[in-house]
């Protein structure tokens, strides 16, 4: 895998994330009242706002991972290209 | 319980005792509930699987193994990645708690479907069981039980007299009793004597009445399995009595009229022509394009319906709106019964047409409409709306599942209809109208089906008299003829059309469809409907028999 994989795993997480979001809300807004439904509504609302948290995480792990793919193409300065590079987890 | 708008006063509600109309089924019924819940269960469980996909992504990504170039950095984004599947508010717990939802959400959905069905299910088959098993006994059997309830009712009817003894004295006992709350409202047999001990004036109480509502239906269903019971031959108990009786008594009726010789008879539907009147008692019929004013709502096509009963012979009514785009919609209106005849008479609107529409039969009225609606040269892309008071809306209801493919069925109004066991098509709408006290809805043993295309409305007449639009409508039954009077239903209809309810709103949307603004141009055609001799006297001639 090269390192520009890493970034199109987070973009796939943060669309399934997306569609996850969407269908929260689309089942959120189903007709149905009463006190369990307002229960219910309040637990796709907190659910919702963790999605976010996450959402904003892993915004900032794909940025990362961005910079970290620059960086290994570019190699260290200085160091661009000369002998091999080694690989560590 | 919907709240009932005041038309004088957009957004203002009446106060709660003018709310005596209780409305069940349709899109904010129970089953429509229960759909939603299903829908939203779908929906969080189709959120697991994309927050599964989101989670191996995210897994993938963090264990992606970084070149020594980049060490720092990709650790960094290791890390990071990490952090969003870890802990309480991570991805992975997140998925836990959408897959938790999911699964409440489809649980609730089939613990309420399996306790609603158990719940009712159990009761039905003690009436019916019960009902067979008393039948069956005979009439030794019937008159021990006769006597023991008899002396049951007798002690019943002097503790009654003896707490109204109380009830009605000046003590200390009479202050006390006297506050004691209305139990009529409880249910069963626990209502009848709690309003027998409890309401009106005097040692006496004014009168028992006789039960309604679900109390009716399982009577209905108790009585008619106990006549199969009584019949001879062995009568295996099962989930529909009432059908099933109402096909014997058909085919007793038809074995009946053959052994006493009576004429066949062939059905006729002629069109009426002239008249000198839209809807007054005696008038006749006919084209009168232009002069009629278009139904606007629920209450103007019940009111039509009643103005059919008041008709001199058996009338069907086939209106066409003619709207201003070019378009045009149908109303077609079926009165209710007008003849007690059990043996095929003149008259189609009899208890040989109810027998057979309860059995599920063939029969005279619904092939009456149907030839009418083809004469009267309703289009197949057409929306009708189709409307009947008691017969009339058994004759309609089943009209809109067989006329699927023939024509444009959008919309069905019952008034006062026995309609539980007759399916109504997804993509039918029907608005059941229903007085609480009116038997005649109860005769099929069942509540109507809680379906969100049909809503039931039923309005309590024992509430006090209320006023509606400046006009004082009385709503204390005094027998029960006016309690299933079409032209009560029409005052009901009346009323449903000011109510402000999800279920009724859903309705009113499917309706508006068919009858358009009100400024559609009117025609409407009268059929006479009559079973006539095969070689009989000139139809032209029709005659009415009373019902």
């Amino acid at each position: 895998m090269d390192d520009g994989g890493v970034a199109r795993l987070c973009a796939a997480a943060l669309a399934a994330l997306s569609d996850a979001r969407s269908e929260l809300v689309a089942g959120a807004g189903v007709e149905w009242q009463g006190s369990a439904a307002e229960r219910y509504r309040d637990v796709v609302e907190d659910l919702l706002a963790a999605l976010a948290r996450v959402t904003r995480r892993l915004e900032h792990a794909r940025g990362l991972a961005a910079e970290a793919a620059r960086t290994a193409v570019a190699g260290p300065a200085g160091t661009a290209g000369a002998g091999g590079a080694s690989w560590a987890g | 319980m919907g709240r009932v708008a005041d038309p004088g006063g957009p957004g203002v509600a009446l106060p709660p005792t003018v709310g005596a109309l209780h409305v069940r089924g349709g899109v904010a019924g129970t089953r429509a509930t229960l759909e939603s819940i299903a829908a939203a269960a779908v929906r969080a469980d189709r959120a697991v699987r994309s927050l599964a996909a989101a989670a191996s992504c995210v897994r993938r990504a963090a264990a992606h193994p970084w070149p020594a170039a980049a060490h720092d950095a990709g650790h960094a984004a290791a890390a990071a990645l990490a952090q969003v599947d870890r802990g309480d508010s991570g991805l992975a717990a997140c998925a836990d708690r959408a897959a938790a939802l999911s699964v409440a959400l489809g649980t609730a959905v089939r613990t309420y479907e399996d306790a609603d069905r158990l719940a009712r299910a159990r009761v039905e088959a003690i009436m019916v069981v019960g009902g067979a098993r008393t039948g069956e006994l005979g009439p030794k059997g019937w008159a021990l039980l006769a006597l023991l309830g008899g002396r049951a009712l007798t002690s019943m009817a002097t503790y009654v007299v003896a707490l109204r003894a109380v009830r009605c004295s000046p003590g200390i006992a009479g202050v006390l009793a006297r506050q004691a709350p209305d139990l009529s409202g409880l249910p069963g047999v626990a209502g009848w004597l709690g309003g027998a001990v409890t309401t009106g004036d005097g040692l006496l109480p004014d009168g028992l009445g006789v039960p309604y509502g679900d109390d009716a239906e399982l009577t209905i269903l108790w009585a008619a399995s106990f006549a199969l019971g009584a019949m001879p031959g062995l009568w295996r108990p099962n989930g529909r009595p009432v059908e099933e009786l109402a096909a014997r008594l058909t085919l007793t009726g038809h074995v009946a009229a053959r052994i006493l010789g009576l004429p066949e008879r062939q059905l006729v539907v002629a069109p009426l022509v002239g008249g000198s009147g839209r809807r007054s008692g005696g008038g006749s019929g006919g084209r009168r394009p232009g002069e009629e004013r278009a139904p606007q709502g629920v209450g103007d096509v019940v009111a039509q319906v009643a103005a059919l009963g008041d008709e001199p012979q058996p009338t069907i009514a086939v209106q066409r709106l003619d709207h201003a785009d070019g378009t045009r919609s149908w109303v077609v209106s079926v009165p209710g019964t007008r003849s007690m005849d059990l043996l095929g008479g003149e008259n189609p609107m009899d208890n040989t047409t109810n027998l057979a529409l309860m059995a599920g039969l063939p029969d005279d009225m619904t092939e009456a409409v149907e030839v009418a609606m083809l004469r009267a040269g309703v289009g197949p892309d057409e929306p009708v709306l189709l409307a009947g008071h008691s017969q009339g809306g058994m004759v309609v209801t089943r009209l809109a599942a067989s006329l699927q493919g023939t024509f444009d069925i959008d919309a069905v109004v019952t008034a006062g209809s026995p309609v539980s066991s007759m399916p109504v098509p997804d993509g039918v709408a029907a608005l059941h109208l229903e007085h609480a006290q009116d038997a005649v809805p109860a005769l099929e043993g069942r509540p109507n089906p809680d379906a969100a295309n049909r809503t039931t409305v039923v309005r309590d007449l024992h509430l006090p008299p209320e006023t509606f639009a400046g006009a004082t409508l009385g709503t204390q039954p005094d027998d029960l003829i006016p309690v299933h009077e079409a032209w009560r239903y029409a005052e009901t209809a009346a009323l449903v059309d000011g109510l402000d309810d999800p279920s009724v709103r859903g309705f009113r949307e499917v309706l508006n469809g068919v009858l358009g603004d009100g400024t559609a141009r009117v025609t409407t055609q009268e059929y006479a409907v009559a079973r006539l001799p095969v070689q009989g006297p000139d139809p032209a001639r029709l005659k009415t028999r009373g019902g």
